[in-house]
């Protein structure tokens, strides 16, 4: 990473106010560089594999992937020009337009595996989850920004009771992983914005008992507490056809990154990815390609670049001008920081499996156009410092 | 950051410390197509006849996806009935073959083999009205030269079992493996090696891209026999012509009700006295090689057909009658018991010199006056009586260089032993003391006959035993191999040859031959003079009309070519002469076991005295050696010297008086 050279503001001061010295070049990189490495890996993962009709895939996924990737940097750059402090205002909207939406997908939505988590738009897919994760750290920033120094109990309620909304309109898609991400950002955002202390306290008992009595309560089927409980008794002995679902995917995905070993097996040459041997590995799994084809060189570079991102998002969230940007970024640090550990956790068999995309990097339009637009956001902060 | 750096250490672990090998790997993502390489031929002396070769067969397989579908679906509903139709089965066969668990899931299963031509049209020009089933085409072993030829030598294939992957982990589930005879000997020679072509398969089996990896596989060798199939195949016919003659005529021994020879199974043997190459080896009952082996083992393990599968040359235990005079001529001389020129007379009874003064008829009366060369000749039972009744004296005074010199002279030329031929072969017994005592003993302990003390078992070893020795009868066991073998070694001058069967390993791709050497077992001496007399012994029991089986070789042209022989006429039935039974007037011959019948031929060569081939012929319950083998080995003879027309075997089966 030292390659790279930084522009910092201290020894630009001559150039403060130009465009170029004020946009964090290095976080842009940083994440154009692992959506590009996803595209490589959507690329290597899919190519060889055949529709359910037969037909080969090739380039089918990178090239949907590619225009989610080109309509990200537009919406990033929208949200980078357009001034984020009117958001501090705003924020109901955005939130109140979000509701119906969640609530219509639960209804009118396709899904897999249980979930129903977006609509069909003639060829393409809107997941509005993805969305909410973003309008939801706006809205609890926007509330907390509105009433700094104010967060007692009955307000701190209100922001609970905002986040609340989408959270349970996402688990009712049966969404458990969105959910979470949502609470940890939400969380990140009240501790900043000055949660006391007995507050915290009694938010982390009531959400872990919520946690828990949804786990045991049977709101979920057993496959999905099976999903996340499954790392926890990994049995090597296990033979394939023993094994469900998820205990199969964790064998698999395991497996795949254990081949890479130091060097990978080279692109386009890991044959547990070539031969689609890891389930959901463009999407979810998409870390595991990496592991295999581009061994620990590729993993730990990949790990840099997210590094990077969640770095310079922090840095920007603690010199940033202004309480809601700050607010904002770190809400969207922690939602980064969260996926990453999770997904890559969860493909290495150090978290439970839960449907939760890699940033940046994993198959999905919806996601890659939100956190695009995330960083555009992030960008943007930065830029009006 | 601490989550970045637990992170990073997991990947650490996982890729670097616990890194998973590429034979994990491979275990999941490649398959392995086995396509087996033609098995070898099985060719005859010349290289020109194939024996044993492969036959395409053509079956009809359906893929997996037609076997994992549904009994119900509508892929099975509407194919089934048309498929059951087109091969001619009902249709529950057909569901009841898909569903088979003999294969694996992603297996594809035969439906039916070798279908006939009309069943490979329709598929071949409309194979689309059938989807998911397939013609192919397989390699089956077959016997294209005569379905019954040789087939104890030849032997037989079948498919692997368990046990067989077990002992050859390089086999295939669906792979052949020789059986017996050539094909069992041979089997690691003929059967190659598989092509294995490795490929890339998804989770769900189906083969992804080109093949990754390729072994190609070598074709089978191909093994050159030593048997001639011309005159293999007249052996079997002369041989099976006798017996049907044996068959037709009445037991001498049992003249008084007129019975005919069983005669249910014989063998000949023709070997090349100067190399020990076999050049036809025959065993009756037959059995077609092309038969399902498999599924009729049972009928051709069994009594009622006589064990077709034995291999009488070779397994067959004989006692081999005056056949054995060879021997105890030698043994004779050699102990100063008879001199060449030595007289006796044969009245047709010998009274052992013994306590109880035992009296050992000749079951073809006196022979008169006889020397060495007469008492071959004429088979003098009573001459070699004699001798064997001297030299149990002899070791009975503890002279055991004399007292066993027929068991030393027997075992010198290969008696007792295993020849080391290439076929499953018995060993024979040549007994003596040691051996009875053996025999008692375990006798005793398998609960057949009450204990003796070993002493007293020892003591077991009685005049009669080594009297009945010097005629080839009493305990002597030996198969016509070794007999053929013996009279080998004594047509050559001593050497004993391990009997070849194989001569070459060719592989066929660039004909480059293994040659499998002729062997010596060992060399027996023969003294001169000794060999003279009884070679002009031998000569006169066809020529001369005192001779055995001089009736057999009436009209043979002596003057062109130099044949000379031994008769033998072997009892089996102890007590022949009480083994009728009548119950209500009626006869009963259960009991009544006819006699072996062997002629041993030396004929052939440039050289008289050293005849370049040997015949051995046995009929089991055929009668004496000079009425029913004696003329089957004739035809063989001419066969062989390529005299023509061959002389019937009616012609000339008839008269002669001694054994």
């Amino acid at each position: 990473m030292t390659a790279v050279v930084t522009p910092r503001p201290t020894r630009a001061v001559g150039l403060r106010s130009s465009f170029v010295a004020r946009v964090d070049w290095l976080l842009l990189f940083a994440a154009a560089g692992i959506s590009a490495l996803g595209m490589l890996m959507v690329y290597s993962s899919t190519k060889a594999h055949v529709f359910p009709n037969g037909s080969v895939i090739g380039a089918y996924y990178v090239r949907r992937q590619g225009l989610a990737f080109a309509i990200g940097l537009g919406a990033a750059a929208i949200a980078m020009a357009v001034d984020y402090r009117r958001l501090r205002e705003l924020w109901p909207f955005a939130y109140a337009a979000t509701l119906p939406l969640l609530l219509l997908v639960r209804f009118a939505g396709q899904g897999r595996g249980g979930t129903t988590a977006w609509f069909n738009i003639g060829p393409f897919q809107f997941q509005p989850s993805e969305l909410a994760k973003l309008v939801l750290v706006i809205s609890i920033a926007g509330y907390c920004h509105q009433h700094v120094g104010e967060l007692d109990a009955w307000r701190l309620g209100v922001a609970l009771a905002l986040a609340a909304l989408p959270m349970g309109l996402v688990l009712a898609q049966n969404d458990l992983g969105t959910m979470l991400v949502m609470g940890v950002c939400v969380i990140a955002v009240l501790v900043v914005a000055g949660l006391r202390p007995v507050h915290l306290l009694v938010l982390f008992l009531v959400s872990s008992s919520v946690l828990g009595v949804l786990l045991v309560s049977g709101t979920f089927e057993s496959y999905r507490l099976d999903r996340l409980t499954g790392f926890l008794h990994q049995d090597a002995s296990k033979r394939t056809q023993d094994l469900s679902d998820s205990e199969y995917s964790l064998r698999q995905s395991q497996t795949a990154i254990a081949h890479g070993g130091l060097e990978g097996q080279g692109l386009y040459k890991g044959q547990l990815t070539q031969l689609a041997f890891v389930p959901e590995q463009h999407t979810d799994f998409i870390f595991t390609a990496v592991g295999e084809e581009l061994g620990f060189g590729g993993g730990a570079l990949l790990l840099g670049l997210f590094a990077i991102v969640v770095w310079r998002t922090w840095r920007i969230a603690r010199n940033a001008d202004d309480y809601f940007g700050s607010l904002v970024a770190i809400g969207l640090v922690a939602m980064f920081a969260f996926q990453v550990f999770e997904n890559m956790g969860m493909t290495m068999g150090m978290m439970p499996i839960t449907g939760i995309p890699l940033p940046f990097m994993s198959y999905g339009g919806s996601a890659m156009i939100a956190y695009w637009a995330a960083l555009g956001l992030i960008l943007g902060i930065r830029y009006r410092r | 950051m601490a989550l970045f750096c637990s992170l990073l250490a997991r990947l650490w672990f996982l890729q670097v410390r616990d890194s998973t090998t590429d034979v994990q790997i491979n275990s999941e993502t490649v398959r392995t197509v086995r396509t087996d390489s033609p098995r070898g031929q099985i060719l005859d002396r010349s290289g020109a006849v194939v024996l044993a070769g492969n036959r395409l067969v053509w079956i009809v397989v359906a893929d997996p996806t037609l076997r994992a579908a549904d009994q119900k679906s509508a892929l099975r509903k509407t194919l089934v009935p048309k498929i059951a139709a087109l091969l001619g089965e009902a249709p529950a066969k057909v569901t009841h073959d898909l569903d088979s668990r003999r294969n694996g899931p992603l297996e594809t299963v035969v439906l039916a083999e070798d279908v006939s031509p009309s069943v490979r049209t329709t598929l071949a020009e409309r194979g689309r009205d059938y989807p998911h089933i397939a013609l192919q085409a397989i390699s089956e072993r077959s016997y294209p030269f005569q379905l019954d030829f040789a087939p104890q030598v030849l032997g037989y294939t079948g498919p692997v079992t368990k046990e067989d992957l077990l002992r050859h982990p390089d086999l295939g589930r669906n792979d052949t493996i020789g059986r017996s005879g050539i094909e069992g000997v041979y089997d690691s020679q003929l059967r190659g090696t598989p092509s294995l072509v490795d490929v890339n398969v998804n989770p769900a089996g189906v083969v992804v891209g080109p093949p990754v990896h390729r072994v190609a596989g070598k074709p089978g060798h191909n093994v050159q026999l030593t048997i001639d199939s011309s005159i293999q195949k007249s052996v079997q016919q002369s041989l099976y012509a006798g017996i049907l003659v044996a068959r037709s005529e009445n037991d001498e021994d049992l003249s008084k009700y007129t019975v005919k020879y069983r005669a249910p199974a014989g063998s000949a043997v023709v070997l090349d006295a100067t190399n020990g190459d076999v050049v036809a080896m025959a065993s009756y009952p037959t059995y077609d090689n092309s038969a399902n082996l498999g599924a009729n083992y049972d009928q051709l393990a069994s009594a009622s057909l006589h064990y077709p599968l034995i291999n009488r040359a070779t397994s067959g235990l004989y006692a081999p009658g005056s056949t054995f005079k060879l021997i105890t001529a030698q043994a004779a001389i050699e102990t100063g018991t008879r001199g060449i020129y030595t007289t006796i007379n044969d009245n047709g009874v010998y009274i052992a010199n013994s306590r109880d003064k035992q009296r050992f008829a000749s079951p073809g009366g006196g022979a008169g006056t006889v020397d060495l060369q007469s008492a071959l000749t004429r088979s003098s039972d009573v001459y070699f009586y004699g001798i064997g009744d001297a030299l149990w004296q002899r070791w009975n005074a503890n002279d055991l260089a004399a007292g066993y010199a027929i068991q030393n002279v027997a075992r010198a030329f290969g008696f007792g032993a295993k020849t080391k031929v290439d076929v499953d072969e018995a060993r024979g017994v040549v007994p003596d003391a040691k051996w009875r005592a053996d025999f008692v003993h375990a006798q005793a302990k398998a609960g057949i006959e009450p204990y003796k003390s070993h002493e007293a078992a020892y003591k077991g070893w009685q005049p009669g035993d080594n009297i009945l020795l010097g005629v080839g009868q009493g305990d002597l066991l030996v198969t016509p191999l070794q007999l053929a073998d013996a009279y080998a070694a004594f047509a050559n001058g001593g050497t004993v040859w391990r009997p070849r069967l194989v001569s070459k390993v060719i592989d066929p791709r660039d004909g480059s031959a293994r040659e499998v050497a002729p062997q010596v077992l060992g060399k027996a001496t023969i003294p001169a003079d000794v060999r003279n007399a009884m070679l002009a012994g031998f000569h006169g029991v066809v020529t001369d009309s005192k001779g055995t089986a001089a009736q057999a070789f009436q009209g043979f042209p002596f003057s062109q070519y130099n044949v000379n022989g031994k008769t033998g006429t072997a009892q089996v039935g102890v007590n022949k002469k009480n083994c009728v039974r009548v119950t209500a007037g009626v006869a009963n011959f259960d009991k009544c076991i006819g006699d072996t019948s062997w002629f041993v031929g030396m004929f052939g060569g440039s050289d008289p005295q050293h005849p370049k081939y040997v015949v051995v012929v046995n009929v089991e319950q055929g009668g004496r050696g000079g009425r029913i083998a004696a003329p089957i080995a004739r035809q063989i003879i001419e066969k062989v010297m390529r005299i023509t027309p061959l002389t019937p075997i009616t012609q000339v089966a008839t008269g002669g008086v001694h054994p």
